[in-house]
């Protein structure tokens, strides 16, 4: 599965954002330029894959 | 899935704010200053209240005051609503949040387009608005 980012953005100027299919940390990387730029977070958490090791393109694992 | 977070929109884009008002009906009817310009009532009243974004009283409905946004120090855009306009010319909470929302989109759609992110955008049965980015 390809990377994406959804927003959902509620009428009363909520927004949910989630990553899919991304691995670790570069969820946190790929999405923060969009927090930054829309509001002020009130709530996240780590799904399943945040916790998934990262393999390099070296084929190196990076630890969590 | 590996991330979710939740965001309060916060109005500090101009383009963004003119663009969510114009999602809003107001096409061709929002005025940018760079420097904040006086609001007037329905009588053609002076109002002690200032907006750098200002929707002209005879857009906004019957027997309405100008609708303004002033941008404060800290960036964030204020909105100035009257009471009367909250109360009979549904200019409320709700209407804010749609505002917000509508904004939040333009925002989104913006700084995904200058990462590089492809965008589609679906509005939904409830109300919301999706948009799914990917490179």
């Amino acid at each position: 599965m390809s990377a994406e980012i959804v927003l959902e953005f509620w009428e009363d100027g909520q927004v949910n954002l989630e990553g899919k299919g991304f691995k670790g940390q570069a969820c946190f990387k790929e999405m923060q330029f969009l927090k930054d730029a829309l509001g002020v977070e009130t709530f996240f958490t780590r799904k399943q894959e945040f916790y998934q090791a990262e393999v390099r393109k070296d084929g190196k694992v990076r630890a969590k | 899935m590996s991330h979710y977070s939740e965001v309060a929109i916060e109005l500090t884009d101009e383009g963004c704010l003119v663009a969510a008002l114009t999602r809003l009906g107001f096409k061709g009817k929002v005025e940018v200053h760079g420097e904040a310009q006086a609001l007037y009532g329905y009588q053609g009243d002076l109002r002690p209240q200032k907006a750098h974004i200002i929707i002209r009283r005879q857009h906004v409905g019957p027997a309405a005051n100008d609708l303004g946004f002033e941008r404060q120090a800290d960036g964030k855009y204020r909105g100035w609503v009257s009471d009367y306009d909250q109360t009979y010319n549904k200019y409320n909470d709700a209407w804010m949040g749609k505002l917000k929302q509508a904004y939040g989109v333009e925002k989104g759609r913006a700084e995904a387009r200058k990462k590089g992110y492809r965008v589609s955008e679906q509005k939904l049965e409830d109300g919301r608005i999706r948009l799914v980015l990917r490179r």
